[in-house]
């Protein structure tokens, strides 16, 4: 892995804790990560996306992305810069060019790295999925046929609120789909359209794939509700998983799960919550923290009014990270010139690293502060949870 | 030591140091890499320190393959919900047929 991979890396790592408070990630079967993968996601926050799974993954990987962003050469120099590959779409002109496109994903493959695809084919703001599009099933039919046994990954991105810095997002991953039984030639058009049916039920199995927002709300909440009671705890990437589930669930128990939920929302929430761990570190680092906010206020502040403007979400979410990346890289840069001029570069250069980490410290510790004070605010009930497991044993035998 | 030479020692070059020999550690403790190129970052260490730890810190390789996010831990790992949860996910995925799904229900029901 080159050093600029590493660099672009490690430069997403540190920017997402900085825009948001948690990247939550499960991952039932982690093998695929040793193997040549293709990963297929959901697009339901443009250029974050990319953002947040470079952020994550033990490995860049190569991005697909629409032809039309090179038209911008500052643009193009960025995704060169990242090893993106540009694929054209039908909606954009002819796709000729896609014959390059699929060699470089079939020799990225063969070379066993990790590509990834967002093969709705645009991004937008709808609760449901877009229906995926071939080119995913072409690639790893094609790998397949010149000898990469590719692993075909869905992933499913979640964000609870796309726009708003230091909000929750969650990375699901799921089991890598089984190929056996199709044939390996991107030539072949019913191989390519089974795969295509099979990689859509299955990347829905993991996104966010909701008729409407209300319907996502109210079975987030009942998620919420069962997850409280049952572990004291919500995890996010636990509550969109489980509302997914109890959307999938058969009649009656999906309808008695939301009016078992919807019972619940009377009962009293505001217990503190329990003891938060790290809070005794987080007392003492409290002066190292009030320089890390010192520092990283203004990018902070100027990337949270982001969320101000009045746009679509996903064009929010887009900006945020492009805003973050360079207010806070900016930021970082000029204390370390302030730095050198006055104490030298032996000083200066060290505040490079120090001004990214002393904002994680500030980071880190207003969130335990932050858990120390905050009380429940999904109520407990018993009830909600013998619905939502009546309902998840339904699902499970009605597969 | 005026106050500004205190607060310069105990915010920057405090830290600072502490990145450098961090850099070392970590350089010896991953292990990742050929020999000659953490010998390189060693060597580097030594004669650059600011430079090379900077340089290092920004492009050192992730701790194994697999995706790794951060956030809040996980409690009650071991709850009845999650072990269903994780069932009816391998299930739904086709990683496990039917009567494997029962046999782990009554498994899951008897414990």
């Amino acid at each position: 892995m080159a050093p600029l991979d590493r660099f672009l890396q490690n430069l997403a790592r540190i920017v997402a804790r900085m825009l948001y408070r948690s990247v939550e990630v499960h991952d039932p079967d982690p093998s695929w990560a040793t193997r040549p993968a293709l990963l297929v996601a959901n697009h339901f926050a443009g250029f974050a996306d990319p953002a947040l799974l470079l952020g994550i993954l033990g490995k860049r990987p190569r991005f697909l992305a629409k032809a039309t962003l090179w038209r911008s050469r500052p643009v193009g120099r960025l995704l060169d810069l990242g090893g993106a590959i540009p694929v054209h779409r039908a909606v954009d002109g002819s796709t000729a060019g896609n014959v390059d496109a699929f060699a470089a994903c079939y020799e990225a493959l063969a070379r066993g790295e990790h590509v990834a695809i967002f093969p709705e084919g645009t991004t937008h703001d709808e609760a449901a999925m877009r229906r995926v599009k071939t080119g995913a099933a072409r690639i790893a039919l094609g790998a397949r046929a010149v000898g990469v046994d590719v692993a075909v990954v869905p992933v499913g991105l979640h964000y609870e609120a796309k726009a708003r810095i230091r909000s929750r997002a969650a990375v699901v991953f799921g089991h890598p789909i089984d190929l056996e039984g199709f044939d390996p030639d991107p030539r072949d058009r019913e191989a390519v359209h089974r795969l295509t049916a099979r990689i859509d039920e299955r990347l829905r199995l993991v996104a966010s794939d909701f008729p409407s927002w209300e319907d996502a709300a109210r079975f987030g909440f009942a998620a919420a509700v069962a997850l409280e009671t049952e572990t004291g705890d919500v995890r996010y990437v636990d509550e969109e998983r489980l509302a997914g589930m109890l959307h999938r669930a058969p009649e009656p128990h999906r309808r008695q799960v939301l009016e078992v939920a919807a019972a619940a929302r009377r009962v009293p929430a505001g217990r503190p919550r329990r003891r938060v761990p790290g809070l005794g570190t987080a007392l003492l680092l409290v002066p190292f923290a009030v320089v890390g906010v010192a520092v990283n206020l203004l990018p902070y502040l100027v990337t949270r009014a982001v969320g101000l403007v009045k746009a679509a979400p996903v064009t929010l979410a887009t900006v945020k990270v492009l805003v973050g990346l360079v207010a806070f890289v900016a930021t970082w840069t000029v204390w370390a010139f302030l730095v050198a001029g006055r104490y030298g570069w032996r000083l200066g250069l060290p505040t490079l690293l120090l001004a990214p980490f002393y904002g994680l410290v500030a980071v880190w510790v207003v969130d335990r502060l932050a858990a120390a004070v905050a009380r429940r605010s999904v109520p407990r009930d018993p009830a909600v949870v013998g619905a939502v497991t009546d309902a998840l044993v339904a699902r499970g035998r009605t597969r | 030591m005026s106050g500004a030479g205190l607060a310069v020692v105990v915010l920057l070059v405090l830290p600072a140091v502490g990145f450098w020999l961090a850099g070392i550690v970590d350089v010896l403790r991953r292990g990742a890499g050929s020999r000659w190129g953490r010998g390189g970052w060693l060597v580097a260490l030594v004669l650059l320190p600011g430079l090379a730890a900077v340089a290092y810190f920004l492009t050192r390789p992730a701790v194994g393959a697999a995706a790794a996010g951060f956030g809040p831990r996980r409690h009650g790992a071991s709850s009845r919900l999650l072990r269903l949860m994780e069932l009816v996910e391998a299930r739904e995925q086709g990683v496990i047929a039917a009567d494997a799904f029962e046999a782990a229900l009554a498994e899951l029901d008897d414990g």
